[in-house]
């Protein structure tokens, strides 16, 4: 594929894939509010307030950095989700995966919330540090579990490869790391959790004390730019999790497939993609509706909390995860 | 056999004279400790030079070839011995003299004070 | 010219004294000073004759050969000694004239100590020995009374002593003329030889002999009386007797050693070595100085005593043998001689209302040398001399002596350092640095360093008006020449491995050049010497040859901002800088260890020249000393493949080099250092001199580990590490670079001193280098390598943007700082840069270093390693955050209202450092490829470039294509934002933000920044516990109370003094079997 075409399907597949993460925000927003006895907004919820965000005037800022933060911010779920293979043997949502493997994802991820920190930093609005400091500080906790979990996979199936995981993974729900490492992919939920900053994790944007923490200063175009890239990073670490974890989505393999192809003669290449995303699309809303289960049901944990929390249980599961891989 | 009893009574007086350094506690008595002991070393000195029966090292008409004479260097050594013994002693005097009178005492134990 | 001329002289010049007295003070002055030349003219000539190859002088008195006469001779060790002494002698006289009061008496005392010194060097006639020795005993008597009233009572006590010695020494003396019949100590010997000293007369008459010299050689514990003498004696005789008369003595003993029995020699040689662990332990607790030089020399002499039995044993050639003794005793002549006359001139011009005086460059320098040179330091006579020593004590395998050794030179190093460090920085009454109190942490107006506070002109005037104070430079001259010479006798005496102390000398000399003149001109050595190795070396080699001086001469160029003199600095810089080229290119065993002990002392000067860096460079120089002991000892046993195990080879070789990159246990020295170190050279030691620990650490494995034990060989050396005798090495680094790694950055979380931040930052990162270096595969040295380049350039980044920093705000606390962003944007870039490729965060360099750490513990089976590695990685986004949030961003302080940008000199070496991180950012196979190629010449190759992407076995990473990328998503946001919604903002004023609809009060309220990760601490707080402190702090505080507890034999009393020397003389007995 030319350099031109690579770019024209990374483009697609972003959009394909901001789209759902729209979507998927809108429709766990109604799910969160049913739980709560209202009646919530509508699915589309999110596409009006981009719209209308990016419609409204920007009127002020606070320095160059406080410009750059949500820049930082998009490209750094832009660039994540890119360097993610969305779907595997399909080339139009290979992205750009191969500049680099799961360590490369694993730290580029981390480019968006340095940048958005920094530019939130710049505001100069003390709750903007406080909730850095917070996230950043159980961020820095979560990691160990998944940190753990990743590398179990990695020695399972020896390699660093997304790629090559989700191929190992093919075949079938035997194969799926849930399966043959349970333990890992407990504690990359657990991390997952603290990831999605849902409860019982979600002091660090603290929706009631603190406005809504890092980006307390940004309005119009460049919180809309925020609420871009909460979906397509959204989008992108589920797909990560859904490639590690639950045997990621295939343009030539998985249940969906096999029932076109008992239909039809040979499942054309397009119906195949086709199929791949709805399977990654099926895989991630079940996984993020842990999230959403979870956080509607338990209260908050304050940050030195969490920490504890993360760095014991969870990183314990994760250690004796990454022993059963080594047997 | 005389020998050994100039070199015994030496060797007792350095004793005796160490024994009176380490335990008189005044600046004169420890001197004279001192002084008994380099007399005792003198003593030996002279006592170790000497050979029995021997006359003395001067060369005069008396001395025949074959006469015994005692050893003489011993006893030159022990003039410059009992010389530098003086010269020790008077310092260490001059000494004792300066300190008490800086002091008003003669005690050893009242001069320690830089230790440490 | 006959040597008995000088004795005729100096004694009639000493009785005809009242009659030069009568025609005034001025000619008896002349007279007196010109006896000494005299003596100094005759010396030197015979030594000059001796050195041309003359054989050895002989002299007979009284027209008689020996026996039958005294005679004299004079051999090469004998003259090289006297002539010393006649240079030390000569400069006391004129010393005495100049800042004593020299009463007749005193100068006709002095030349009877000249007298005395030359008879005890020259004799061979045993009697005539006690002649001379009662001659100078006198005469030292009466000097030292002559310091007031307490120095009446020293001299008394030390007269008790003398007397019991000198009896003692008669009746040795008389028994064995009794039973050899002869005077002449040669003939004593010849009979000693034939058997007439044999039994039980004759071995006592030898120990009696022996133990009378000893006691005059002032041995441990009977030795509190000469340690009065030096405390109260007038610093002019305390020079004198702890350099002439004892060196004089000491030549006296070892002519009568022949006579010693192999017994008597061993033991009287433990005794030396206890007196040099027992008079260093208790030195440490000593606050008077001269008492405290008076600790230092009796352990000198008795080293010297040591090293005289110990290469007596060995029977090696006498030139050998002086190689050793006469290296210490020399050094030791002339240093303690001179630092006993800078202390007193320092008194002195303390009492005429000055401040002391050794904070100036010239005085300083001079202490310096004194002490490095009594510290057994390279270049100086008593660093070969103790080489050889160590060599020897290895290869008899003599374990607990060289334990002594080590710690006594540790301890003597403790107090000597923290004197010289009291002595020459003119701000450290202080106390300790205080990290938590804020405002004591101000750095104040910049007021230029410490041992500078004259201008050019004036410190070069007064240095000519006091012209004793240039006769001190004379036994540093003359430590100059000798270290020459002991250089050059081994075999080290060429350009590559003198440049350094060549530069050194250099820098201080032109010390008058403005500073900004000698740091170009540094820049221009160092540069140059870049320019020369570069051809000179290959493979890993050439790599870190142009880290060290490529990065070095970057950072001195940096140092260019400020332009005060900085003596200590450009000097000790540019040395250590050297020093590392030095260390790359030295092949022979000694070469690399002078390189290394340079290099490591070097670092300790350089962040001694911080105004409060008084504490953690003592802490530091006992790091550096320690481990160059370890390192000592297995680079001395090449060449005795049985004395040294392997895993005890390399467990001594890696606490060497973990203690110089600062792992976790032997760290303590490195935050303190890092931080109290002038700003800009903290960049140097952090991003430069601290990779030498690892090269040393690749070297050792490649080359000098394996090649102890024959193992050295393309396949051998990588076999011995992965499955030979040092495979148990790689887990345990590994360990310790992870925790080191891991620790280090949760303790850098909690500072907010921005300099303490940055230093366990530099320790962390040092851990995961060494993580890397563990693996002793392809993968993990290329990662080492990559490493070890990238923290040089994100480490210079940060330290010379702080250092900027600093210099305008005038604080190093980030909570005082905030919103720096306006005034200083370079600044602000550098550190963006540097954080994000020390984040490891893509798709900066930083990213391939964790890429290839963590790929390359995956693949070699380390997971949990790794884990660790990453998760401690993920805390330092904490420390990074908070570094750039709290100076950059936030509220802006009223006072850095009117602040500008760093200056020019710091901006420059930054905006490279910025242009290069990119380059390797964009095209990592620039630096990738060379790297991956010089460790594929050591061993086999497991990853390598397809194209520009860079495989493994298990994972792949193109950092062009992920550069390009990111530029990509980056642009595409940011075009947006450049032509929507940004277009038509305004900037508004610094306290219009949303804050519940009210005005901020004040920055510092708003600011949030002080304990930034407050929960953090909460939570994981409690793993700050300083173990590797406590533990270091115990030790050192054992060691105290133990010096304390074995101070208290010395009560003062002279009679307890005269009861310790009957019962060591007893001891000694009973150890040398004389009762047998």
């Amino acid at each position: 594929m030319t350099i031109l075409g690579q770019i024209g399907a990374a483009a697609f597949s972003v959009f394909i894939f901001i789209n759902y993460g729209f979507l998927l925000a809108g429709s766990m927003a109604r799910i969160r509010a049913r739980v709560q006895g209202r009646i919530g907004q509508p699915v589309y919820q999110p596409y009006i307030d981009i719209l209308k965000n990016n419609a409204r005037r920007t009127a002020v800022h606070h320095g160059v950095m406080f410009f750059l933060g949500p820049v930082f911010r998009l490209a750094g779920g832009l660039g994540t989700f890119l360097f993610i293979p969305a779907i595997l043997n399909s080339p139009l949502f290979a992205n750009f995966s191969f500049s680099g493997d799961i360590l490369l994802v694993m730290y580029f991820i981390f480019f968006g919330q340095l940048g958005m920190a920094l530019g939130a930093g710049q505001s100069g609005h003390p709750y903007s540090p406080i909730g850095v400091s917070r996230g950043l500080a159980q961020m820095s906790a979560f990691e160990m579990p998944f940190i753990l979990s990743v590398l179990a996979l990695a020695i399972k199936h020896n390699s660093l490869s997304i790629t090559a995981i989700v191929q190992a993974q093919q075949g079938g729900i035997a194969n799926w790391s849930m399966i043959t490492n349970p333990l890992a992919v407990i504690a990359a939920i657990i991390a997952f959790l603290g990831m999605s900053m849902h409860n019982p994790f979600s002091v660090v944007i603290a929706p009631q004390e603190i406005p809504i923490g890092p980006p307390t200063e940004y309005h119009s175009g460049l919180l809309g730019m925020l609420q871009t890239n909460r979906s397509i990073f959204n989008a992108a670490k589920l797909v990560l999790y859904v490639n590690l974890f639950f045997g990621g989505a295939s343009a030539t393999e998985g249940v969906l497939y096999a029932l076109s192809a008992s239909v039809l003669h040979a499942v054309p290449v397009w119906l195949g993609v086709t199929l791949g995303v709805v399977t990654m699309v099926i895989k991630t809303f079940l996984l993020y509706f842990i999230t959403v289960f979870v956080g509607v049901s338990f209260p908050r944990f304050r940050t030195d909390q969490s920490i504890r929390f993360f760095l014991f249980v969870p990183t314990l599961i994760g250690l004796a995860g990454l022993f059963l891989a080594r047997l | 056999m005389i020998i050994q009893i100039i070199v015994s009574v030496g060797a007792l007086l350095v004793l005796i004279g160490l024994w009176g350094l380490l335990t008189r506690r005044n600046l004169i008595k420890m001197i004279i400790g001192f002084s008994i002991m380099d007399t005792g070393t003198h003593l030996i000195i002279v006592g170790l030079g000497y050979r029995e029966g021997a006359t003395a090292p001067i060369l005069d008409s008396s001395i025949t070839p074959g006469t015994h004479f005692v050893d003489p260097i011993p006893s030159a050594l022990v003039l410059t011995a009992i010389v530098i013994g003086l010269a020790v002693t008077a310092l260490m005097l001059a000494y004792a003299v300066r300190l008490y009178s800086s002091r008003g005492s003669a005690l050893i134990e009242d001069f320690k004070e830089n230790a440490l | 010219m006959n040597p008995l001329i000088a004795l005729a002289v100096l004694m009639g010049t000493a009785f005809t004294m009242p009659l030069f007295e009568k025609a005034g003070l001025k000619p008896a002055r002349l007279i007196f000073l010109a006896a000494l030349t005299l003596l100094l003219v005759i010396s030197g000539g015979i030594l000059v004759n001796l050195l041309n190859g003359a054989p050895d002088l002989e002299v007979a008195t009284a027209g008689f050969k020996a026996p039958f006469s005294i005679n004299f001779r004079i051999g090469l060790a004998e003259a090289a000694v006297w002539s010393a002494a006649a240079l030390v002698l000569l400069i006391g006289g004129s010393y005495m004239i100049h800042r004593e009061e020299d009463g007749m008496y005193d100068r006709m005392l002095y030349l009877v100590l000249a007298l005395g010194v030359t008879g005890l060097i020259l004799t061979r006639d045993l009697f005539n020995l006690f002649v001379f020795l009662e001659i100078s005993s006198i005469a030292v008597y009466g000097l030292i009374g002559r310091g007031g009233e307490r120095s009446l009572q020293a001299g008394f006590k030390y007269m008790i002593a003398g007397g019991i010695s000198s009896i003692l020494f008669l009746i040795g003396t008389v028994f064995l003329y009794r039973l050899t019949g002869t005077l002449n100590i040669d003939g004593m010997a010849a009979a000693a030889g034939s058997g007439s000293l044999a039994g039980t007369v004759g071995a006592s008459a030898v120990f009696i002999l022996a133990i009378s010299m000893l006691i005059e050689l002032k041995p441990f514990p009977a030795n509190g009386w000469a340690l009065d003498a030096y405390q109260e004696a007038p610093s002019g005789i305390g020079a004198l007797l702890s350099s002439a008369q004892a060196s004089a003595v000491f030549i006296a003993f070892t002519k009568i050693s022949p006579l010693f029995g192999d017994r008597l020699a061993a033991v009287l040689g433990g005794i030396g070595m206890l007196t040099f662990f027992f008079a260093n332990l208790m030195g440490m607790r000593q606050k008077d100085e001269k008492r405290m030089f008076g600790y230092s020399s009796t352990g000198q002499i008795g080293l010297v005593i040591f090293a005289w039995f110990a290469v007596r044993g060995t029977g090696m050639p006498e030139t050998a043998a002086w190689f050793i003794v006469g290296g210490l005793l020399l050094t030791h002549l002339f240093a303690k001689a001179g630092l006993f006359w800078l202390s007193g001139l320092a008194d002195k011009s303390k009492g005429e209302g000055g401040n002391g005086f050794l904070h100036k460059v010239l005085p300083s320098a001079l202490a310096g040398i004194f002490v490095m040179s009594l510290l057994a330091l390279p270049p100086f006579p008593s660093f070969f001399a103790k080489m050889e020593l160590v060599k020897l004590l290895v290869t008899g395998g003599s374990w607990w002596i060289l334990t002594a050794l080590f710690l006594g030179s540790l301890f003597e190093a403790a107090y000597l350092f923290t004197w010289l460090v009291k002595k020459t920085k003119a701000e450290c009454t202080d106390g300790g640095a205080d990290t938590v109190n804020g405002d004591s942490l101000v750095v104040g107006k910049r007021a230029g360093p410490d041992i500078l506070t004259d201008s050019p002109a004036a410190e070069v005037s007064s240095l000519l008006k006091s012209s004793t104070s240039l006769w001190v430079v004379i036994p540093a001259l003359a430590l100059g020449g000798l270290s020459a010479a002991w250089a050059y006798m081994a075999g080290v005496f060429n350009v590559i491995a003198m440049a350094p102390f060549a530069a050194a000398l250099l820098m201080l000399l032109l010390a008058f050049l403005p500073g900004r003149v000698r740091g170009f001109l540094a820049v221009l050595v160092s540069a140059a010497a870049a320019w020369w190795i570069w051809p000179r070396t290959e493979g890993i080699d050439q790599i870190f040859a142009m880290l060290f001086l490529g990065g070095g001469s970057l950072n001195l160029f940096a140092g260019l901002y400020r332009k005060d003199r900085r003596p200590g600095f450009w000097a000790f810089s540019l040395m250590t800088v050297l020093s590392l080229g030095a260390l790359v290119l030295a092949r022979t065993p000694l070469e690399i260890f002078m390189a290394w002990e340079v290099m490591s002392v070097g670092a300790v000067l350089i962040a001694l020249q911080g105004k409060r860096a008084a504490g953690p460079a003592r802490t530091g120089m006992l790091f550096a000393l320690g481990g160059g002991y370890l390192l000592m000892t297995v680079l001395m046993s090449i060449g005795t493949t049985t004395v040294l195990s392997p895993a005890v080879a390399a467990i001594l070789v890696v606490i060497a080099f973990l203690s110089k990159s600062g792992a976790l246990g032997l760290h303590v020295w490195v935050p303190g250092s890092y931080a109290e170190a002038d700003n800009d050279a903290t960049s140097l030691l952090s991003s430069v001199i601290s990779k030498a620990g690892i090269w040393a650490m690749m070297i050792f494995s490649i080359r000098i580990l394996p090649g102890i034990y024959g193992l050295d060989g393309p396949e051998l050396w990588l076999q011995a590490f992965n499955s030979g005798p040092f495979s148990f090495l790689s887990g345990i680094l590994g360990w310790i670079g992870v925790l080191t790694a891991l620790v280090a950055t949760i303790v850098a979380v909690f500072q907010e001193d921005i300099k303490y931040t940055l230093a366990w930052s530099s320790i962390s990162q040092l851990g995961y280098i060494i993580l890397a270096f563990s693996l002793f595969d392809h993968f993990g040295w290329t990662a080492a390598i990559y490493l070890s380049i990238n923290h040089f350039l994100f480490k210079a980044m940060l330290f010379l943007a702080i250092t900027g920093v600093i210099y305008r705000v005038k604080t190093r606390l980030m909570y005082k700082m905030g919103g720096l962003i306006a005034p200083m944007p370079i600044t602000f870039i550098t550190v963006l840069i540097a954080i994000i490729a020390l984040a490891g965060v893509p798709p900066l360099s930083g990213f391939g270093g964790k890429w290839l750490v963590y790929s390359a513990l995956i693949q070699g089976g380390r997971p949990v390693q790794a884990a660790l590695a990453m998760f401690s990685s993920g805390i330092a986004f904490l420390y990074l955050y908070r570094l750039i949030h709290s100076i950059f961003l936030g509220q802006r302080k009223d006072d850095s209202l009117g602040i500008k940008e760093a200056p020019f000199w710091l901006i420059l070496p930054q905006i490279v450092l910025i242009a290069l991180i990119m380059l390797i950012s964009a095209f990592p196979t620039v630096i990738l490829k060379p790297i991956i190629a010089a460790v594929g010449e050591l061993m086999p190759a497991v990853i390598g470039f397809e194209g520009s992407t860079l495989m493994s076995a298990i994972g792949y990473w193109n950092g062009s294509w992920v550069m390009y990328v990111t530029m990509g998503v980056f642009m595409i946001p940011l075009v947006l934002l450049l032509i929507g919604t940004g277009r038509k903002t305004r900037k508004v004023k610094q306290f219009n933000i949303v804050f519940a609809a009210e005005r901020p009060y004040r920055p510092e309220t708003t600011h949030y920044a002080h304990n930034f990760f407050a929960p953090y601490r909460k939570a994981l707080g409690s793993l700050m516990n300083p173990l590797g402190r406590k533990f270091w702090e115990g030790s050192a505080g054992g060691v105290t109370a133990v010096s304390s507890a074995f101070r208290r034999l010395y009560t003062g009393n002279g009679q307890t003094y005269a009861l310790h020397i009957v019962l060591f003389t007893m001891a000694a007995a009973l150890f040398a079997g004389v009762f047998a």
